[in-house]
């Protein structure tokens, strides 16, 4: 039963200083679904995302999220979207001055939850990560692998319905790669919708999952079972 | 076949809850959630790992998929809380390993290529048994759940209809405040209140208040100025500084304004009586200067209050007991109208017999009122460029401390905080600031002037100084007020440019 959890109608993204984004793009995905964004850099796979969690505001047409229209919607709604919504990045992006709990518990904090409860869900999450013995370090003194863990872990505390994760494997080396591209799907599997944007050529063909290419801000290809297929990604972007 | 057979015993049992869960769900889609997860929780549990010792007789690798499969569609089926991390925890505790498709891939080696070929295995069992699988429960979940609003294109123009589900956990906590009693009895409500899922309790009842907050924060800004002591010390320190040169002028342009103002006093012209004088005249004598031109106001200074009034100014310097008899004598304090009256006035008054000495010191007094007129000018000028400066500087070092932090302020975002959540702890930071720097300059100036005063009137007796206890406590509250505003404002300001970025 499919049901559309991410919608794009016609939606185009220009930046300010005048580049295109995003070329009217039209996309559904569906809840439950795990979906590869594949693309040269700059074909938009980030801009995409960052519509979804209403980073940027499409220039044109309109982003659904679970139904809503979230390029309608009120600024002031912007941070109850994005607690439903999970995002990691290729760099990481944790507070570099709190410890690995703390950063768990810093999402869980912004929405009120009772200081009681919280280690509980915290503890919860961290071991979903294998990390509940490293919960007092300071990202400084964490590998990439396992700081990328924390930020899947701070993505998850809240049970959001989709995971974003822009290049999450960009700065790993292969193994931890493929713990991360493991932990996603077992997120996938328990239900979340999870959209990964990645260069990484071997992740994508073993995982036979749906993969959208994208090139030059539109969409080319949409396969349900794809492989990185180099000849749809179209020529490189000139430098 | 393997693969078929501990799928074919977990669906009976499956549907026994899905059909529970249905129930729930028809009731109320928006509201039941939390309380379906409550039941489906434990349940799928139970089913799962009832699943798991069946299928444990199997090759391991199929049935991890197949647990996987039935995790995969209790879970969807129920809610979408609690999925991510509990369901997946039921999936490890059903594998009864780090997770499934590792399982599969830890029994054969964890070896990267192993693994690709159990995850293969398992796309392709769940490509096999999800078929199978689908039919018997999806049926009855498809009647359950309300269906995806269809979506069509709007026509322009149209705002597209405000649905509470993005909002709903700030307004299901305000209307699940009260106990589950209140919501209508569904067969989910009894499971929930017997076994609350611990993920969903606290959002039904527990709403923080403001001091939670506020402990919150206060918490947090303490931290934060333990692992970043550095900034911390350069908004104090540029605060206290500041406070210190504006509390130093401030002391010394007051008692300058004073002074001007005390020897502006002198302007009235001193009448001393003769020694011969009787005091109980005084009344007559004042009634007759009175009726001089251009007199306003005649006060009687008799020689007791005078006396009085110079030990005082003496402040005990200079011992006065062994004077016995007061040599001062009795006068009048003539005020005028107007300062060019004075000469004349001075001459009409020096022809009562009784007058002994007119005394208004004339040219002084012009060069008086100019002197006075500059002093207090001045003052306000300086105060003032040092006022602005103190919030200048002070802010812009605010802001910088700020700006070193825009990308925490970008991340907390992302993570969904609101606004207000991200600036707290900021503002109390630049209040906590500002009101440390302020307090330590004003604490410096206090002990300062204690000292000096005593210094000054050893040296120059008559000299007006504003004695300490008159001044010093409007000096702590301004200096405290100002350095709690300019932190507060400058951290506010400073913040709000990097929240609409």
């Amino acid at each position: 039963m499919p049901e559309p959890i991410i919608q794009m109608h016609n939606v185009s993204l220009i930046y300010p200083n005048g580049t295109r984004g995003l070329n009217a793009i039209d996309m559904t995905i569906n809840r439950g679904e795990f979906v590869f964004l594949v693309g040269h850099t700059g074909s938009g796979k980030s801009s995409l995302m960052k519509l979804i969690y209403r980073e940027h505001d499409p220039t044109s047409g309109a982003v659904y999220v679970e139904g809503i229209e979230i390029s309608d919607m009120k600024r002031s709604q912007i941070p109850f979207l994005r607690r439903r919504i999970g995002v990691i990045f290729q760099d990481f992006r944790l507070l570099g001055h709190k410890t690995v709990y703390e950063n768990v518990a810093y999402a869980l904090q912004v929405t009120g939850v009772s200081r009681y409860v919280m280690p509980r869900k915290v503890n919860k999450a961290l071991t979903l990560v294998n990390l509940q013995d490293k919960a007092d370090r300071l990202p400084n003194q964490l590998s990439g692998g396992e700081q990328q863990r924390v930020a899947i872990a701070r993505a998850l505390i809240n049970d959001p319905i989709i995971l974003l994760a822009d290049e999450p494997t960009g700065n790993l080396d292969p193994d931890s790669s493929w713990d991360i591209m493991q932990i996603l799907s077992k997120v996938n599997v328990s239900g979340t919708t999870v959209v990964v944007a990645t260069h990484n050529q071997q992740l994508v063909d073993v995982m036979q999952k749906r993969v959208i290419v994208m090139n030059r801000g539109e969409m080319v290809q949409d396969v349900e079972h794809g492989r990185y297929a180099t000849s749809a990604l179209g020529p490189m972007p000139t430098l | 076949m393997a693969s078929i057979a501990p799928n074919n015993q977990p669906a009976p049992s499956d549907s026994a809850e899905k059909r529970q869960l249905t129930a729930d769900s028809q009731d109320q889609p928006a509201e039941s959630r939390p309380q379906a997860a409550g039941p489906a929780a434990p349940n799928a549990e139970t089913a799962s790992a009832s699943a798991a010792s069946q299928s444990q007789s199997a090759a391991p690798g199929q049935d991890a998929g197949a647990t996987l499969n039935a995790a995969k569609d209790k879970a969807s089926s129920a809610a979408p809380e609690s999925r991510a991390i509990s369901a997946a925890s039921e999936a490890t505790s059903a594998g009864s390993q780090p997770a499934p498709a590792e399982a599969a891939s830890g029994q054969a080696g964890a070896a990267p290529q192993h693994s690709d070929t159990s995850l293969e295995q398992n796309g392709k069992a769940a490509n096999k048994t999800e078929p199978k699988a689908a039919p018997a429960p999806a049926a009855k979940i498809n009647d359950a759940v309300p269906p995806p609003p269809v979506l069509k294109p709007l026509p322009p123009g149209t705002a597209a209809p405000r649905k509470p589900a993005l909002v709903q956990k700030s307004s299901s906590k305000k209307k699940n405040k009260k106990f589950p009693s209140i919501a209508p009895p569904s067969p989910g409500d009894a499971a929930a209140q017997a076994a609350p899922a611990d993920d969903e309790a606290p959002r039904k009842r527990y709403t923080p208040s403001g001091g939670y907050y506020l402990e919150c924060f206060l918490r947090e800004v303490v931290t934060n100025i333990r692992r970043n002591p550095m900034m911390s010390i350069a908004s104090i320190s540029t605060a206290m500084v500041l406070a210190l040169i504006l509390g130093m002028f401030t002391l010394v342009i007051a008692n300058l304004d004073q002074l001007a103002q005390e020897l502006a006093r002198e302007m009235q012209i001193k009448v001393y009586m003769a020694n011969s004088f009787p005091s109980e005249e005084a009344q007559e004598c004042q009634e007759h200067l009175l009726r001089i031109e251009h007199v306003t106001g005649v006060v009687f200074v008799p020689k007791s209050e005078a006396f009085a009034k110079l030990r005082e100014r003496l402040g005990g310097r200079i011992s006065l007991e062994d004077i016995e008899q007061n040599p001062l004598p009795d006068a009048f304090q003539v005020s005028v109208d107007d300062p060019k009256y004075l000469d004349d006035t001075a001459q009409r008054i020096h022809e009562i017999t009784t007058v002994e000495k007119v005394d208004y010191g004339r040219d002084e007094a012009s060069k008086l009122l100019a002197l006075n007129k500059t002093v207090r000018l001045a003052g306000f000028v300086i105060l003032g460029l040092l006022f602005a400066s103190t919030i200048l500087i002070v802010s812009n070092t605010i802001r910088l401390t700020v700006f070193a932090r825009r990308k925490e302020i970008d991340i907390m975002q992302l993570v969904g905080a609101a606004d207000w959540f991200i600036r707290w702890p900021f503002i109390l930071e630049g209040v906590f600031q500002g009101l440390i720097g302020a307090s330590l300059s004003a604490l410096a100036l206090d002990l300062g002037y204690r000292l000096v005063v005593p210094h000054f009137q050893r040296s120059i007796a008559f000299i007006p100084v504003i004695l300490p206890n008159a001044i010093i406590p409007y000096l702590w509250l301004g200096l405290t007020l100002m350095g709690c505003a300019v932190g507060a404002i400058g951290s506010l300001i400073s913040v709000n440019r990097y929240l609409k970025a």
